[in-house]
């Protein structure tokens, strides 16, 4: 069944370059009623045009590593490059300062973007790549329409060094059901505390909702993945945070879940502007935060260490093993933390590395990594 | 080029009351009189004889007031009754715009008249590059409603009692909340950074514990300091500083208070300086050491070495690190977006 959009596609402008492609095919199909025009290059519009997608011919790089810095601790992501924004409007996004190209856009050459990332995991058969395409945009907001996931997981379940990871904060996974995953897709979804997925993630799929998807794709034999970021303080946010960790508990077994991050609101300081005019009955941006090193505002350290504490603690009591990490925090936050800083384990990405051969079995066990997260 | 004639023209034919190509100063043009007295009008004012025998005055509003307790009559140049009023108001705007030495109020009438005479392109390229003014459309939005304010803000702004970003962030703001700050700049008359620091934590406390601004300025605690008469305005912002940083960050400026009377028990020699962590955040502490020569070098780092087994010098970072694992207070009792 095709689900329904809180901002549903009205209008899609197709570059002449991508008409052919199987994406706008699908589109057509699954879009009956909605117009389609065709242009040669569609506009650069500053303009927020609700109900508008855009299908271009991308001309860049579709696969490209994230940009992570050198003071907080980066987990080594690919980033599979679909498209740009996202409808979900969520009160937090970054995207919203994407001010040259705020509509949604998605790529039409799947061609290329899949001969670009068959290329990556040959060149280096001895390297796990962990990729994902939920840098930009969410990763099956879309998916129902366009049938990426159709051309992406199948392609990644032939790729012996390499899984791709779904990130969403929606429920669109029954076109994941018949996919050829090869258990090396993990669909993951952002996790908040239900107050603050009604209120800051209104458009966005209620919690029960996510965690009912997330059951179907584990029972599909999909791995599992739980990013609870950004973690907002708010009033009752311990409460709040444990009831949706339970509400995981109960939904998911633990051995299907890949990874569970962590990472506390942090934004550069241009958003927060942004985020006042356009929500303006938000409160997310009045927490006590101070610059970080890298330029963003962040909570100040004994927020961001209770925060975390918190879910470490709840998440070791039902999987002691689980992989659990810190999105972009610094070692001095992960000690205090979890006693450790990542380099002790040869870093973040050796870490996740690990749990994706612990436990999806996929790139081999190198020596030298037993201890990490224990 | 309007055709125009100079005439002389009794004053009691002006119409006083019109002032629709007036553009107020806000504020008293003290130098222009004391010219005015010493050498009288040197450049006819221009009038409209809008009707038969009646003017408007176009531009010299100041002069003409001036001239009113001292003559009947003033030589101006006139424009005809069929002249066209759109046309009168950009040749005003254009002289004024270029006459130098304008304030923000007056930039910003210019701005709001001009804006809607022209297109919205020729603002951003011409009139706000002629006015030194940003042409951003969000700025453009702002410095039209700034030029509707009452008379009493804009004197503030032509005082350069506040400054052109704080004037812009406070453009927004309902009229009593503007009015509250503007009577705290009116006593700090602190510096644009200052009053932007100020601004910005004052309006986070009143979103995030949803009150008014005009509450968190009228607060019984501010208006202590602002009352305080053995304060002087530099003295007035530094508290008036604290005090929103205390209110802005409660439990960080609680934990840094704690370390700054953790390191004032530690005995350094005055020519050391022990700076923490920036921002709390990061654990890199700096020690900086001020010396004259080698020898006296060499005994400072010698007495840095003792400092790090000093019990006091170890409760430093006992005070920086430890509260982190104790879980902090939870924040105010407002829910993240709840309904103002």
């Amino acid at each position: 069944m095709i689900p329904r959009l809180k901002n549903p596609i009205r209008n899609v402008v197709v570059e002449r370059a991508v008409s052919g492609s199987p994406v706008v095919a699908a589109l057509r199909e699954r879009l009956p009623g909605v117009s389609f025009s065709l242009v040669d290059k569609v506009p650069e519009n500053p303009r927020r045009i609700p109900g508008l997608l855009e299908v271009v011919h991308f001309k860049g790089r579709f696969w490209r590593s994230c940009p992570g810095t050198k003071i907080y601790d980066c987990c080594g992501y690919q980033i599979v490059h679909i498209g740009t924004q996202c409808s979900l409007e969520c009160t937090y996004c970054i995207l919203q300062s994407y001010f040259e190209s705020p509509n949604l856009k998605i790529f039409g050459n799947i061609d290329d973007l899949t001969a670009e990332v068959r290329q990556v995991p040959a060149s280096a058969p001895h390297r796990l790549f962990r990729a994902g395409t939920g840098e930009f945009t969410d990763s099956l907001l879309l998916d129902p329409w366009t049938g990426l996931s159709s051309h992406l997981v199948p392609l990644f379940a032939r790729f012996p060094n390499a899984v791709l990871e779904l990130k969403t904060k929606t429920d669109h996974v029954a076109q994941l059901e018949k996919l050829d995953h090869g258990g090396h897709s993990i669909v993951s979804w952002s996790l908040n505390a239900e107050d603050l997925i009604r209120s800051e993630e209104p458009k966005s799929a209620p919690l029960e909702a996510r965690l009912r998807a997330a059951r179907r794709c584990a029972d599909w034999g999909y791995f599992l993945g739980f990013h609870f970021d950004p973690m907002i303080e708010y009033p009752g946010w311990r409460d709040g945070y444990r009831r949706t960790l339970h509400a995981l508990f109960d939904a998911v077994d633990p051995s299907r879940v890949v990874w569970i991050s962590l990472g506390a609101f942090r934004f550069m300081p241009e958003l927060k502007g942004i985020i006042e005019r356009r929500h303006p009955k938000s409160r997310i941006v009045t927490g006590e935060f101070i610059r970080g090193l890298d330029g963003k505002m962040r909570y100040f350290r004994d927020i961001r260490c209770a925060l975390y504490t918190q879910m470490v603690d709840e998440i070791r009591a039902w999987d002691p093993a689980l992989c659990v990490y810190l999105c972009m925090e610094g070692p001095w936050i992960w000690k205090r933390v979890f006693g450790f800083e990542p380099s002790e384990k040869g870093g973040l990405p050796a870490m996740l590395d690990k749990a994706v051969r612990e436990r999806m079995g996929i790139g081999g066990s190198p020596q030298g990594e037993e201890d990490a997260f224990r | 080029m309007l055709c125009r004639e100079l005439k002389a023209v009794p004053l009691a034919a002006i119409d006083w009351d019109d002032e629709g190509f007036a553009i107020p100063g806000a504020v008293p043009d003290e130098s222009l009189f004391q010219s005015l007295d010493a050498v009288g009008i040197l450049h006819p004012p221009l009038l409209w004889e809008k009707k038969p025998n009646r003017f408007t005055i176009v531009d010299g509003f100041k002069r003409l007031s001036w001239l009113r307790s001292r003559s009947p009559y003033v030589d101006a140049l006139v424009f005809p009754e069929d002249a066209d009023a759109a046309r009168l108001l950009a040749m005003r705007l254009e002289t004024k715009m270029f006459s130098g030495g304008l304030n923000r109020a007056e930039k910003a009438q210019i701005l709001a008249r001009y804006a809607a005479l022209t297109s919205h392109e020729d603002l951003r390229r011409r009139i706000c590059p002629a006015l030194g003014i940003s042409s951003q459309t969000e700025s453009l939005a702002l410095w039209r409603s700034i030029a509707a304010w009452p008379a009493r803000h804009l004197e503030a702004l032509a005082r350069d009692f506040i400054a052109e970003k704080t004037a812009l962030a406070l453009a927004p703001l309902p009229e009593k909340d503007r009015e509250s700050f503007l009577e705290l700049l009116s006593a700090l008359r602190c510096s644009s950074s200052l009053q932007l620091e100020i601004l910005e934590r004052c309006v986070d406390i009143a979103r995030r514990d949803g009150i008014t601004l005009r509450s968190v300025v009228e607060s019984p605690e501010m208006q202590a300091i602002l009352q305080d008469e053995n304060r002087n305005r530099r003295e007035k912002t530094a508290a008036v500083r604290e005090l929103v940083h205390r209110r802005r960050f409660p439990r960080l400026h609680e934990r840094m208070e704690g370390l700054e009377r953790a390191m004032a028990k530690v005995k350094m020699p005055s020519a050391f300086s022990l700076l923490p962590p920036p921002h709390w955040e990061g654990d890199v502490w700096e020690l900086r050491v001020r010396f004259r020569t080698p020898s006296e070098l060499a005994a400072y780092l010698a007495e840095a070495t003792n400092l790090c087994t000093a019990p006091q010098f170890q409760g430093v970072f006992d005070a920086f690190e430890n509260a982190s694992a104790v879980s902090p207070p939870a924040p105010t009792s407002v829910p993240p977006h709840a309904a103002a």
